[in-house]
């Protein structure tokens, strides 16, 4: 037993070591903690290891890292730490874990009601560099989640997601030049929107222009045959689970 | 181009070679040995995304699509043999899953070990090379993946074949994705294919000389995620651009000439991660690829006129075909197109390498460019013939039956009967779910909204039709005519009001007072007419109101509604992700995204119930009209000859006021008595 338990901790010590040396060399590149946490995920012990001698280092990516595979193991003992761990890597300038809280305010975790106040909070500290904290801060203005509604920042908000890439912000910005939300009645833009958000394979999308081509809609020709080509798409983009933002 | 040494193995391929020169047993090689200027092409056909799509057949509308289906991208590939004097056949993957035919196979009817998939009965009549493995032949787990590929997969996983069973006559490989049980590749990572080639020497002569050709295949790495039920604990996956490297010097060491990529995924120019889903922009980036085969997106490439994010990348060139300087093409998805590479091999003092500058890339359609599409090859239907026959026998079979006639003529003025049981059959998902999963909300109501998807735009045979009698799958395609999931939106009052008052634009505002003949139906698509059908919930919709005031008296379990109440509403992933523009309906609302098709749950309902009756299942009108009396008449048009189809339904207020609406289209006009 002890002959194992001091292995075990030379072993530790030994690869804090090598790690250190690793980090100090400036290895630490964002795909390699990826790297890392990807092993980890898969429970790989030494990736898991090396992770968490990141984190013990305070590197943003590992304390990103780390506290999604927290929050990924759903065990409520280790939500809050989990929650910590985002909530440092975020304070560090690390833009991911700040749109992971909002994200995570926004829809409530593990069932907890959402919080759309601190979602908002963290979602503007992520919003210069992730389009798709836009598309939550504009949900929130839209629907008036946290105080009044606010329909003319919602739509640039749609508009910068949208510009982002954000394929649910094409998705409600076509929509929203047809219903006259957008302004006046659009339909070329629609259809732009539309087919944005359809080349990223977003089933609405494809199903919105589907029904437009089944149709003669949105200034498109009458075409079945196109038509039943996008909803095959639609029907072939919904398999597996649906994606956030 | 990145010249990072290779110390290592060029050396060990060094060794090998001053052996080579050294012994005297290459006298056989030296026959087939090329002298330096020797030319070939050899043309790289790609297959990728068939989805088990052999035949051009619709198996939900039992008809034929000539869009699809491999025996036709067997003709392009019969052409190309007969264009080019050297091919290689490859399969990009994601074959074997994506028709019902698919599930067939592997799910109502799975094959036994001794059967070969139908998807590599014709593949294997065709002589592939080789192929990959995508995301989707993970759907049906390890078991049957071990199955079918013919491959004794190291995992432990229950239900693992003993022996090797009938599969590809072709190797598969897969070089991303490793055992847990052992850590090594799940698959063989890579194949290294002796091909013969027809050459021209210096002086123009015809020669045949031998080529080494390295193929190595990469997965999509979100499939740990997408098929976690089967995956974790069992396979991994490993830094796909190291394993890349590796592997490239490995395969060169062993003799390999060129190399090519087979990668079941597209590209994607953010920052590397070995957990993204598309990894052919950086893969291109390894030294030592000669030649990439893109796929899972679903796109052609290339592609001078595509619009597509990732073709518009830095370094992609989608007019020729290069991904950062490496010839590249994407054969679109269900056999529509055949991916060429016209490899252009110049022997030189090292070996074969490829002269960019005579290498070709194209993507070539079934769709002929008058709109017509290719022969189909004869050869390939007569041997799925009976796996083909017992998908539609499946898709035919009566799953249950109705004591009714299910329509959509009069859905637009209150009959329910083509849609009361998709409603109920949401719902009741939807509540399960909810009770075993998400306790949180398990004292709110669940409710369902569904429209009539068929409502004449394309005259009188438009609508949805489903006769009394025995029901089957294909009926149940025809009730829920869209490819949608379920999904489950948390909403107030308020909002169900301000929902239908959206709905409710499917009808103009009618002015009591007008004499003339007034229309009843706006352009507002059916599609979005959404309605609930059950007895839980009542609502009147008063035409004479503008739009957004014309949803009264909306009561539930006989009470009005409060605006601030709270529901649940069984819908689908168009409408909950913003589709048709209903307020507050933009995704923030939904608490559930399930991944079954609203289509499968209905199967599913109609099987649990057997026998549907109108009593139960096609007469919970929750709406009717507000009651008015309008001087002039009001119409709407629907199929002609439909008025029993009304009256059968309880709607006692419509007659015929004309019985050809002119259009040509097999419509009537019909009065609706809006004062009763």
């Amino acid at each position: 037993m002890t002959l194992i338990m001091r292995t075990s901790v030379l072993a530790l010590v030994v690869l804090c070591l090598a790690a250190s040396v690793h980090w100090s060399l400036g290895q630490w590149s964002t795909s390699r903690v990826d790297l890392l946490a990807m092993q980890a995920a898969q429970g790989q012990d030494l990736a898991r290891w090396q992770l968490q001698v990141a984190v013990w280092a305070d590197h943003p990516r590992a304390l990103l890292a780390r506290g999604l595979l927290m929050l990924a193991e759903q065990d409520p003992a280790n939500t809050s730490r989990g929650l910590d761990l985002l909530e440092r890597a975020a304070r560090k300038g690390e833009t991911e874990a700040a749109m992971d809280l909002g994200r995570i305010h926004f829809h409530g975790l593990n069932g907890a009601a959402p919080d759309y106040a601190l979602a908002r909070r963290w979602l503007e500290m992520a919003v210069s560099r992730q389009p798709a904290a836009a598309y939550y801060l504009a949900l929130i203005d839209r629907n008036g989640l946290d105080g009044p509604a606010h329909p003319e920042r919602a739509l640039a908000g749609l508009k910068q997601a949208a510009d982002g890439g954000i394929a649910e912000a094409q998705f409600l910005l076509g929509n929203a030049c047809l219903s006259g939300e957008a302004g006046e009645r659009d339909e070329a833009l629609a259809s732009h929107y539309f087919r944005q958000a359809a080349e990223q394979e977003h089933p609405g999308a494809l199903q919105a222009l589907a029904l437009a081509h089944a149709h003669g809609e949105l200034g498109l020709p009458r075409d079945e045959a196109q038509a039943n080509v996008l909803f095959a798409l639609a029907a072939d983009a919904l398999q597996g689970q649906p994606r956030r933002p | 181009m990145n010249t990072k040494p290779l110390l290592l193995p060029a050396i060990i391929a060094s060794l090998f070679l001053l052996a080579g020169c050294g012994g005297d047993g290459d006298s056989t090689t030296a026959e087939s040995k090329p002298t330096v200027g020797t030319q070939a092409t050899l043309a790289l056909l790609e297959t990728t995304d068939l989805h088990a799509n052999i035949m051009s057949y619709d198996y939900f509308k039992l008809a034929e699509d000539k869009s699809l289906g491999f025996e036709r991208t067997a003709t392009l590939i019969k052409q190309a043999r007969a264009e080019f004097a050297n091919t290689m056949l490859l399969d990009n993957g994601d074959t074997i899953q994506g028709t019902v035919l698919g599930d067939y196979q592997a799910i109502v009817s799975p094959i036994s070990c001794d059967t070969t998939h139908a998807m590599y009965k014709a593949m294997n009549t065709m002589g592939y090379d080789a192929g990959t493995i995508g995301n989707h032949e993970f759907n049906f787990g390890l078991p049957f993946l071990s199955q079918t590929s013919g491959v004794l997969l190291n995992v432990d996983a229950e239900g693992m074949p003993a022996k090797k069973c009938a599969g590809p006559n072709f190797p598969q490989v897969l070089a991303n994705v490793n055992s847990s049980k052992d850590s090594k590749p799940l698959f063989q990572p890579y194949t290294i294919i002796k091909k013969t080639l027809k050459a021209t020497d210096v002086d123009g002569k015809s020669v045949e000389a031998t080529i080494d050709v390295g193929v190595i295949g990469f997965t999509t790495p979100p499939i740990m995620s997408w098929d976690k039920r089967w995956l974790d604990g069992k396979v991994y996956i490993t830094d796909t651009l190291a394993v890349a490297k590796t592997y490239v010097d490995e395969m060169r060491a062993e003799g390999a000439d060129i190399v090519v990529f087979l990668e079941h995924g597209g590209l994607d120019g953010s920052e590397y991660s070995p957990a993204m889903e598309n990894m052919g922009y950086y893969l291109a980036r390894v030294q030592g690829v000669d030649a990439m085969f893109l796929g899972h997106s679903h796109q052609v490439f290339p592609n001078a006129s595509s619009t597509v994010g990732m073709f518009n990348l830095p370094g992609v060139d989608k007019t020729d075909g290069y991904v950062n300087g490496v010839p590249s093409v994407m054969g679109s998805y269900w056999g529509k197109s055949l991916g060429v590479i016209k490899l252009a091999l110049v022997y030189g003092k090292d070996g074969w390498y490829v002269d960019q500058s005579n290498t070709s890339m194209e993507a070539r359609s079934t769709r002929n460019s008058d709109g017509t599409y290719v022969d189909v090859d004869p050869t390939i239907a007569p041997l799925v013939a009976a796996e083909h026959q017992d998908t539609i026998n499946y898709v035919m079979t009566p799953i249950g039956d109705t004591d009714f006639r299910m329509s959509t003529y009069f859905a637009d003025v209150g009959d329910v009967s083509a849609i009361e049981v998709v409603n109920q059959a949401q719902a009741a998902y939807v509540a399960d779910y909810i009770q075993n999963n998400l306790p949180q909300y398990s004292s709110l109501p669940v409710l369902s909204v569904s429209a009539p998807f068929k409502s004449g735009f394309g005259g009188g045979g438009d609508y949805t039709d489903v006769a009394q009698g025995d029901l089957a799958i294909n009926n149940a395609a025809d009730l829920y005519l869209y490819p949608n999931t379920v999904y489950a939106v948390k909403v107030t009052g308020a909002d169900i009001k301000n929902w239908l008052e959206t709905a409710a634009k499917r009808f103009n505002q009618i002015d009591p007072t007008n004499t003339e003949v007034q229309e009843l139906i706006s352009t507002f698509p059916g599609y979005n007419f959404d309605v609930f059908s059950s007895s839980d919930i009542s609502y009147q919709i008063d035409v004479t109101q503008p739009v957004g005031s014309r949803i009264v008296n909306l009561m539930y379990n006989g009470a009005a509604m409060n605006s601030t109440d709270e529901f649940v509403v069984a819908t689908n992933n168009y409408r909950a992700s913003g589709g048709g523009s209903f307020p507050g309906l933009d995704g923030s609302k939904t608490i559930y995204a399930a991944p079954d098709a609203n289509r499968d749950v209905l199967i599913a309902y109609i099987k649990k119930l057997q026998h549907l009756t109108r009593a139960n299942h096609g007469s919970d009108r929750s709406w009717s009209f507000k009651q008015v009396t309008t001087a002039g008449p009001v119409v709407f048009h629907s199929g002609q000859n439909k008025l029993p189809l009304a009256q059968e339904a309880g709607l006692s207020n419509i007659s015929v006021y004309q019985d050809d609406d002119g259009s040509g289209k097999g419509l009537s006009i019909y009065q609706i008595d809006l004062s009763k």
